[in-house]
């Protein structure tokens, strides 16, 4: 399991493989626009890093008050409260990460820093006479030397990456949100229309990142392995960045939902307005959908922006264009195309399936076993 | 509905045999006035018993008195013969015309008289009953009291009297004969039932079944928005037909879900359903359903 503070993704095809799994690049980027406000996330996040960073300006000047340390510690502990609601850190070994920070800045820890801050300090009074024939000072141990400097490049990546994160939550939800709200500027949501709005906003920003060629497996049924490019993190909004471009690079990129306000990922260059989730509102006390209560309100967007509607077309197009090539016979066809309409009717009245087994039901091999099957009464 | 027998010799009950010379209509009953010979109007009975008959089966089937043709077609007569005590060609209305008026008037007294149910005591009040009957329903049959009361002013009636006249009315419309009388060849008189209970005949169980089968086949041919836009108008279970669900929400004092009736959805919330911003697609759609089922059991009904 990969630490929080040095996380690592791999990228493949327009899909990041992150703790174990696999997502649509640009998954993360709409994540975070949708996931800040709820439940205070970003807040209560930026609320307990902002006075890490005279701590930081302390240990750079060579110096350490223990309490400070200490209290540095709790602040960080009381981030993974609401850490784990953000994307991917819910996927990253939390309890792990509690744990070292838990242990880090404990005050045996911080006694140790400043005990290596003052034997230090003898060192570098060190006169000219002591200089040259390498006359150590009695404080001068090598080993404890060692083990101190590991330990306060530690506390001080730490520090960093926490602190940070403060600054990137809200320099990538301002950025992301700009952008999410200037996607209609495009004349087509591709990459060649929306690359030109990302790079005004985003600008050309350098961030370290390391880069590793890795083998993959692309699913959990790959039978064999494939090359992806790995990426080590070393700050949040160089990996919610990164998520973005890879996404945009493959066509996907965040839009807003007109009724609820949320944000998703589109995948495609459809004029979707609204997203599969439910509205934050209720039609005779029953959930509703947002797509059903635009309908609801006169406000329902194009046939070709609905992603059941589309899905449906697709797939009559291929069978209508392989019964053309005379690949499947007439009857198979007519029954795969009834088939096809009576799933995408069930996708609309049922939001539960349509985001769900609906796709998979859409597959090419799906539909014909199954209208075969209903074609000779298996 | 069974039509009635009639006996034959109700019906023809002013032949005469050999059949006298055939004139017009109306020159029976001027040469009849002219010469006071009884003759003549017998004559005229002869010919014109046909269309007669004609309207007195009009009567009992419009008062529901199957079994009373040969009074009612007296009642008739009797109203003619009023009318021809009063006739002169001079006023130049031809009899058959003008006789209507006095022979539907005796018919009406006749049914008054003779069936059961609400009775007017008078021609007068019968009037009556039919103004404010006519100006109710003028009013759409209103039960508001302002309603009443406008009535009332109309036929200047109090308010609680034009109450009673129109429930009067109301029970006169409602009334239905439960049982017919009529004879068979052998004159002897039996009655039936005018709305039997046929639920549990062999033919109207297999004709049911068959109904039934046909109906549910058509359902299942339908797409899945009609059909579950149907379940949702008529107010059934989509996947177990079921026009009932068990609330788990509200239970009885066993602790048992209570069984409640599926109530049926406006078409407002089906459009909303399926993603369609009108309830008139949803309407078109159902009815559109409605009719392909139609279609599948046109034959049998």
């Amino acid at each position: 399991m990969d630490k929080i503070s040095f996380f690592s993704a791999d990228y493949r095809d327009g899909r990041v493989h992150i703790g174990g799994k696999s997502y649509p690049a640009g998954t993360f980027a709409a994540h975070l626009l949708t996931q800040y406000y709820i439940n205070d996330t970003a807040a209560r996040i930026i609320v307990f890093t902002s006075d890490n960073w005279l701590l930081e300006s302390s240990l750079e000047r060579g110096y350490l008050f223990v309490p400070n340390f200490l209290r540095a510690g709790a602040d960080i502990l009381n981030i993974f409260n609401a850490l784990p609601w953000l994307k991917p850190f819910d996927m990253l070994d939390v309890d792990a990460e509690r744990n070292r920070i838990a242990e880090l800045f404990t005050e045996e820890n911080g006694n140790k820093i400043v005990e290596y801050f003052q034997r230090r300090s003898k060192v570098m009074a060190m006169d000219e006479g002591q200089t040259m024939f390498n006359t150590l000072p009695k404080e001068f141990d090598e080993a404890f030397f060692k083990e101190s400097a590991a330990l306060l490049s530690e506390v001080q990546k730490t520090l960093a990456f926490y602190d940070g994160l403060r600054d990137d939550l809200m320099k990538a939800f301002k950025q992301l949100k700009t952008f999410a709200s200037r996607v209609d500027e495009a004349d087509r949501f591709d990459e060649e229309h929306l690359l030109p709005i990302a790079l005004e906003i985003f600008g050309s920003v350098p961030f370290p990142v390391t880069t590793e060629y890795v083998p993959i497996r692309k699913s959990t049924r790959s039978k064999t392995e494939t090359l992806a490019r790995r990426l080590y993190f070393n700050s949040y909004y160089s990996f919610v960045i990164t998520d973005f471009f890879e996404g945009l690079h493959h066509g996907h990129y965040p839009r807003q939902c007109g009724i609820c306000k949320k944000y998703f990922l589109m995948t495609s260059a459809a004029r979707q307005k609204y997203c599969t989730g439910y509205a934050p509102f209720t039609v005779k006390g029953k959930a509703i959908t947002c797509r059903k209560y635009a309908a609801r309100i006169n406000r329902k967007e194009l046939a070709d922006g609905n992603p059941v509607i589309r899905i449906y077309k697709n797939r009559c197009s291929a069978i209508r264009v392989e019964r053309q090539r005379v690949k499947i016979d007439n009857a198979l066809a007519t029954a795969a195309l009834a088939l096809a309409k009576e799933y995408m009717q069930l996708a609309k009245n049922d939001p539960d399936y349509a985001n769900g087994q609906y796709e998979t039901d859409m597959r090419r091999d799906r539909l014909y076993a199954e209208a075969d099957r209903r074609l000779n009464g298996k | 509905m069974k039509e009635t027998y009639i006996d034959e010799k109700d019906l023809n009950m002013y032949r005469i045999v050999p059949a006298p010379p055939k004139w017009d209509l109306q020159e029976y009953i001027v040469t009849y006035l002219k010469e006071q010979d009884e003759r003549y109007l017998a004559w005229f009975l002869h010919y014109y018993e046909k269309a007669l008959n004609k309207n007195v089966q009009g009567y009992m089937r419009q008062f529901f008195m199957q079994e009373h043709f040969a009074d009612l077609k007296q009642a008739y007569i009797a109203g003619l013969l009023k009318a021809l005590s009063k006739y002169t060609p001079d006023g130049g209305a031809s009899f058959v015309s003008f006789k209507e008026y006095y022979a539907e008037r005796e018919i009406f007294d006749y049914i008054r008289s003779m069936r059961t149910g609400f009775t007017v005591q008078s021609l007068a009040e019968y009037a009556k009953l039919r103004k404010a009957m006519a100006v109710w329903d003028k009013y759409d049959r209103s039960y508001a009291d302002a309603m009443i009361e406008a009535v009332a002013a109309e036929i200047g009636e109090t308010a609680d009297n034009t109450k009673e006249i129109l429930l009067g009315g109301l029970l006169n419309e409602n009334r239905v004969d439960l049982y017919q009388q009529y004879a068979v060849d052998d004159e002897a008189e039996s009655t039936e039932e005018a709305h039997p209970d046929t639920t549990s005949d062999t033919y109207t169980l297999y004709m049911k079944g068959e109904l039934y089968a046909r109906l549910w086949d058509a359902y299942n041919k339908l797409e899945y928005t009609e059909r579950m836009m149907l379940a949702q108008r008529l107010g059934f279970c989509f996947d177990c037909h079921s026009t009932f669900y068990m609330d788990y929400d509200d239970l009885d004092e066993y602790g048992e879900p209570k069984k409640k009736p599926i109530n049926p959805m406006m078409y407002t919330d089906i459009a909303t359903d399926h993603e369609y911003s009108s309830a008139n697609t949803a309407h078109k759609k159902c009815e559109k359903a409605l009719s392909k089922l139609r279609e599948a059991i046109k034959d049998l009904i």
